[in-house]
């Protein structure tokens, strides 16, 4: 194949080379035309699948977690490492499910509390559920013209 | 050939505000009323030395009982103190604020200082606040980083086209309208919330607030893995393919480091990690979850 390191200058003549290439004939690209067109690719979505592209993140997941890991374990080291081990599985099971399990048994008394505390001031409640299915209107209202932009896209491609 | 382009679904803003309004008045007829023995304060301190018969609550103050009451005590947002003497009848709960019993109570003692550690983590994001470095929390905030990036790296994987949609959405003017948006969201939540604890039965309200909470959270991970994916794009915009800084998934990962690092400062990092919070919720809502058309950019060659 003949090459060429000559630019293609104008989209006129792009579109020439590109007519030839379709009718058969072996057109005259470019030297590195192919490759600075793969290069020019943006980030495809199904390209997420491939391992390539994880390096980066693996790495900075790996150094969070691990200086995590050396920092929640620096003060507990003098213990040991079996009870520094455990007082570290303990933190983190108190930090992370404790709290829910504290929110679930203190809903009913919480509920209790703003039933009164509403009731102590006449159309409190009424007004509170007005501002608050106000705002949730307003956030449907916010999804709409994202919901009708896709449905137009998706009726276009249709 | 049927011409399906045409028969849209139709709009559902109608439906959805009278479902919104039936929602409202079904709860508000369920609303369980207000007692009359019941002693509610608002912001101001509340000290009990008779009998009450029905329940105390105080919102934003703090309650002594040196008498008795009867019912359940209920402190948001002060102490609570029972000195000898002193009686609850029911449950003492007591919320952002100490509780100190040397008296009786009948019920259940709930003060939420479990629950405080975590909003400590979650809001008050910086370890090195308060002068003194605490090498377990700053560990635990990084620990919540890198849980954030993995649920982030989980959705770029499995929802990349939504991700690179709504990231490609951001610009300066989108960004003020998520922004307003993340806070009305916040706010309609919270207000929601109240109102579910209010007007219905425990357990409803607990799931109702469970699937709300769930809710925000999710649109908080989406968004925010959208606005670090953009933030990355921008970062690595000199990557080429075959770098390995090259894609969304590395966009993802470089563009949390600031953010996620900022948080760590004292004073400055809650105020950017919860403003990038009510960013990503808003640019959550504004994008609906990345279901417009994916905005593609072209590197030049």
């Amino acid at each position: 194949m003949e090459k060429t390191t000559r630019q293609p200058r104008t989209d006129e003549e792009i579109e020439l080379l590109l007519d030839r290439g379709v009718e058969g004939d072996q057109p005259a690209l470019p030297e590195g035309f192919a490759d600075r067109v793969r290069g020019a690719c943006p980030f495809a979505p199904w390209e997420a699948r491939q391992r390539r592209f994880w390096k980066v993140p693996a790495l900075v997941l790996g150094a969070l977690s691990g200086s995590a890991f050396l920092l929640g374990m620096a003060p507990l080291f003098r213990l040991g490492p079996e009870t520094a081990l455990r007082v570290w599985a303990q933190l983190l099971a108190v930090s992370m499910i404790r709290p829910a399990v504290v929110a679930v048994e203190a809903a009913p008394l919480a509920g209790r509390a703003a039933s009164r505390a509403l009731g102590a001031s006449p159309g409190s409640l009424p007004l509170l559920a007005a501002c608050a299915a106000l705002g949730l209107a307003a956030m449907v209202f916010a999804l709409l013209p994202a919901l009708r932009r896709r449905r137009a896209s998706d009726a276009a491609a249709r | 050939m049927p011409r399906r382009a045409e028969r849209g679904r139709p709009n559902r803003a109608p439906g959805a505000s009278a479902a919104l309004a039936a929602l409202a008045a079904l709860l508000l007829l369920s609303a369980p009323p207000a007692r009359a023995e019941d002693v509610v304060s608002f912001g101001k301190p509340l000290t009990v030395s008779g009998d009450v018969d029905g329940s105390v609550v105080s919102i934003d103050g703090s309650v002594t009982v040196t008498g008795r009451v009867r019912g359940d005590l209920v402190v948001l947002g002060g102490d609570a103190a029972v000195p000898e003497g002193g009686r609850v009848g029911g449950d003492l709960l007591v919320v952002g604020g100490s509780g100190t019993v040397a008296g009786s109570v009948a019920g259940r003692v709930l003060t939420v200082s479990a629950l405080e550690a975590a909003f400590l983590a979650e809001i008050r994001t910086s370890p090195l606040q308060g002068g003194g470095i605490s090498l377990l929390l700053a560990a635990f905030r990084l620990l919540l980083l890198a849980f954030w990036l993995a649920g982030g790296l989980a959705l770029v994987r499995w929802k990349p086209r939504r991700i690179q949609s709504a990231a490609g959405a951001i610009s300066a003017g989108e960004l003020a309208i998520a922004a307003v948006l993340g806070l009305s969201a916040v706010l309609s939540g919270i207000l929601l919330a109240t109102f579910f604890l209010a007007a219905l039965p425990s357990q409803a309200a607990v799931v109702l607030i469970g699937l709300l909470a769930s809710s925000v959270v999710g649109a908080k991970l989406f968004g925010l893995a959208a606005l670090f994916v953009a933030a990355g794009r921008v970062m690595n915009a000199g990557a080429r393919r075959g770098s390995a800084l090259f894609g969304d998934p590395a966009a993802l990962a470089v563009g949390l480091l600031p953010f996620g690092l900022a948080s760590l400062v004292p004073v400055v990092g809650p105020l950017v990690w919860g403003a990038v919070s009510l960013l990503g919720i808003g640019l959550s809502i504004r994008t609906a979850f990345g279901s417009g058309d994916p905005v593609v950019t072209v590197a030049r060659a």
